[in-house]
């Protein structure tokens, strides 16, 4: 089986108590919710509202970091220190994030369909 | 956990004059609350140390007359404790029903999405114990817990945060208050697991002296 390089399901699939049921369902709210959550943060950052930002990349940080998605929860925390103390996001930011987001979503449909738990 | 809001059991004995046996002993008999961590160690509230402290033989009380005064109201109601979680995030509130709910508390549970509906259901049927995220939209975890500690009708509320704010930040919103402990996010079930139960442990043997 294809190693995962952006999420880790056992994170997830521990939190739960091992529920697979729930970890699928709980994928599938993270597939719901997390577009609305980006959304949000890109917004915030194309509008330089701080504290919009700030809020936005805890917001979905916390999120991710429950897939044990640590490349995409450390690029977060990044970034909710760099606009706490500079008030700007890095040019660039935005697509990296994106794409690195888009490569998550991935591996959650996959993990959804594929992961049994037994890997735990 | 806030360090400033629990101590070790070595600690314990020193502020109690007391050997750690003696401390020890004390909280598998369920005098003074505690808890342990995943690493087996023993977290021991301070202020369940100073409960003791200033009431020796009895159960750890909070000190103020209005505490008490609630305590006993809640305890001779005889209902099992009730917890209120804040939480903004869906899966998060998910995965705290799964795991509480496995527990085996013997205690209620219920669910606000914001701060704001947190401070209705508080006005309306006040918890027990209340955990609380910290960054949510409106009126943050920060706001409902101030609101808490302002009145002393809710004084003795157990309140934990719960958040993956780091220590700077949390300094930057004020820290953590007095009384409130602290629980990083992700969170140790284990150790939420502890804390919960001698919340709950707590509850019982105020239930158990008003009959």
């Amino acid at each position: 089986m294809q190693a995962y390089r952006h999420i880790d399901p056992a994170v997830l699939f521990q939190a739960t108590g091992h529920d697979l049921e729930m970890f699928r369902a709980l994928s599938q709210t993270y597939l719901d919710t997390a577009p609305a959550m980006y959304a949000r943060v890109e917004q915030a950052v194309h509008s330089g509202a701080t504290q919009a930002i700030v809020h936005g990349c805890h917001t979905l940080r916390g999120t991710v970091a429950l897939l044990g998605a640590r490349a995409l929860t450390a690029r977060l925390a990044e970034l909710e220190q760099l606009v706490r103390h500079q008030g700007v996001a890095a040019p660039g930011w935005l697509a990296e994030t994106a794409a690195l987001l888009g490569a998550v979503e991935q591996e959650v449909h996959r993990s959804m369909r594929e992961y049994t738990g037994a890997q735990a | 956990m806030h360090t400033a809001d629990v101590c070790t059991t070595q600690k314990a004995a020193e502020i109690l004059g007391i050997s750690v046996t003696s401390v020890q002993q004390l909280v598998e008999a369920g005098v003074i609350e505690a808890w342990k961590t995943k690493g087996g160690h023993r977290r021991i509230p301070l202020a369940a140390v100073e409960a003791y402290k200033g009431n020796p033989g009895q159960p750890g009380q909070p000190g103020q007359d209005q505490r008490a005064a609630r305590s006993s109201r809640s305890a001779a109601s005889g209902r099992p404790p009730s917890i209120l979680v804040i939480e903004d995030n869906p899966i998060e509130r998910a995965l705290y029903e799964k795991q509480i709910g496995s527990w085996g508390l013997q205690a209620s549970l219920r669910f606000c999405e914001n701060g704001y509906q947190a401070l209705m259901e508080i006005a309306r049927d006040q918890p027990d114990i209340l955990l609380a995220d910290i960054i949510m939209e409106g009126i943050d975890g920060y706001e409902v817990i101030r609101t808490i500690l302002a009145d002393p009708l809710l004084a003795d509320m157990h309140i934990a945060m719960l958040s993956s704010l780091t220590p700077e930040e949390l300094e930057e919103r004020g820290g953590v208050p007095p009384g409130v402990v602290f629980f990083a996010k992700p969170v140790n079930y284990d150790e939420l697991r502890g804390y919960l139960r001698a919340c709950c442990a707590g509850h019982a043997r105020r239930n158990s002296l008003a009959v």
